[in-house]
């Protein structure tokens, strides 16, 4: 089957998305998919529930069997709840959960309190009154890039994608 | 900088939710009775002398359902029937859920557009445990949970708004999805799935992880005051062009609210909201905001059985509607 974006190359993802309420099947070919930041993804909807459809024809074992140390689950498990057993699985499937996690949330890197703060109280008091910081361009342009991701407007991602990688000074190659 | 001044009339409430789990155990949907209750000794004893105290009422299931219709706990906590725990403060600012869908859910309350004292409340019950429990977190992820969009601060931040004329002039499907581009959510007063009962709306924040606290905080904040100001632009145009029509709509509520003797909970709803907007607009002068807030609970199923101690209404949806228009004829 051809890719349905650009017809021109063989598609290798391939998932169901709704939109209005209707079901349409989407091939896309891996170029395609990594404008529209899909590539390398375990799963292809920005909502975690989505990434569990049955729908999904892309559904395969990637945990090679193991299992969670605290609570014995595999990613299997995970994948056909679409919740988590134990905050140790966040650990043992790591590299699989990553990229699912950062579709989710445009990011996959933490920022904020962490436990064990000196003075919660004072600090988030402090945090909630300090002038709120300038957001670089890019800053911006990444949270936009998540909006996008998250409202499936592939497009406006990939071109947003291009602008950071511009303004990081990338080859665009 | 938070807390500006809005009409206290869109913003009804703030609410500030930290989900929270200790490192050592699966999380409570996988979790057996034994691991419930090391869970609640562990949260008991690190609550000891605090301030907080344990619920013992949460056995009844109505008394339960009650407080989640007052959204002091959530309608999965009240559903629940396996061992978990509630602890609230003397001044029911804060509440501390265990053992619902993660650990520790943590809630902070405040009036109007306050989120700045609602995260106070909620950091304050955190630190107390803070130091006893040693919390399932990760550098990359931040605070780890149950669910994966809770992770990062797994911090929710919803304000209750109530939008009559943003919903009279068809413009929440449009609201709905410029949120959505922006990682805020906006649901009926019960949260998700829930219907906008009354014209009241929760707008929140969807994702946890990659922004700080503080500036979810702000964000939700700054949102929040741009509908507020949409809002009173609608409410004023919706009454230039419709004076007569919705000053008879009002009026007309009211007299419902305090004559009817029989009263669904769609009705009583629907009569509300208009009430309410008659307030807004200085059209109904003797009832107060407070009344209203306070009523909009008291006329729900569960508090009206437990008000009225009346086991027989809980079957009986006739004898529940009269308990219903008693209980707003009181009030109003």
């Amino acid at each position: 089957m051809m890719c349905t974006n650009c017809g021109q190359s063989p598609a290798s993802f391939f998932f169901t998305q709704s939109v209005d309420g209707r079901e349409t099947s989407v091939a896309l070919c891996a170029n395609c998919a990594k404008k529209a930041g899909l590539a390398g993804l375990g799963m292809t909807s920005p909502l975690f529930g989505s990434f569990f459809s049955a729908n999904d024809t892309r559904r395969v074992r990637r945990d090679g069997g193991k299992r969670c140390p605290l609570c014995g689950q595999t990613y299997d498990d995970i994948f056909a709840m679409g919740k988590v057993g134990c905050p140790k699985c966040y650990d043992t499937f790591r590299e699989e959960l990553r990229d699912t996690i950062r579709s989710i949330h445009g990011t996959a890197k933490h920022i904020g309190r962490t436990p064990g703060a000196a003075d919660a109280a004072a600090a988030a008091e402090a945090a909630m009154t300090a002038p709120a910081p300038e957001k670089s361009e890019e800053e911006m342009l990444r949270d936009e890039l998540a909006a996008a991701v998250e409202a499936e407007n592939y497009e406006h991602a990939a071109e947003l994608r291009d602008r950071i990688k511009a303004l990081k000074g990338e080859d665009h190659a | 900088m938070l807390n500006g001044k809005i009409a206290p009339d869109v913003a009804c409430s703030s609410r500030v939710r930290l989900a929270r789990n200790l490192s050592d155990y699966p999380f409570p949907p996988a979790l057996d009775d034994a691991g419930r209750q090391a869970i609640l000794g562990t949260v008991g004893t690190a609550l000891d002398g605090s301030g907080f105290s344990r619920d013992s009422n949460i056995g009844d299931s109505l008394y339960l359902h009650a407080l989640s219709e007052q959204n002091i706990v959530s309608r999965e906590f009240a559903d629940d029937r396996a061992l978990h725990a509630l602890y609230t403060d003397a001044g029911k600012t804060t509440s501390i859920m265990v053992c619902e869908e993660d650990h520790l859910r943590i809630q902070g309350f405040a009036h109007g557009l306050d989120l700045d004292t609602a995260a106070k409340h909620a950091f304050g019950a955190e630190q107390l445990l803070d130091g006893h429990i040693r919390f399932a977190f990760d550098r990359e992820l931040g605070y780890l949970t149950h669910c994966p969009t809770n992770l990062g601060t797994a911090m929710r931040a919803s304000v209750m708004l109530f939008l009559p004329a943003l919903t009279m002039t068809n413009r929440m499907g449009e609201l709905k999805s410029q949120l959505e581009k922006i990682g805020v959510t906006i649901r009926g007063l019960y949260g998700e799935g829930s219907s906008a009962d009354a014209f009241m709306y929760q707008v929140s924040n969807s994702r946890a992880l990659g922004i700080a606290e503080s500036d979810l905080l702000r964000k939700i904040d700054a949102v929040v005051k741009q509908i507020a100001a949409d809002e009173c632009s609608a409410r004023d145009a919706l009454f230039r062009a419709n004076r007569d029509l919705l000053t008879d709509k009002i009026m007309r509520s009211l007299g419902i609210l305090r004559y009817a003797t029989m009263l669904s909970g769609k009705e009583f709803c629907d009569c509300y909201a208009y009430v309410r907007l008659g307030v807004s607009l200085g059209l109904v002068e003797d009832v107060t905001l407070e009344t209203l807030d306070k009523l909009l609970y008291a006329a729900m199923p569960a508090n009206i059985l437990l008000r009225g101690s009346n086991t027989a209404a809980a079957k009986n949806p006739v004898l529940r509607d009269k308990l219903r228009a008693r209980i707003v004829r009181g009030s109003l």
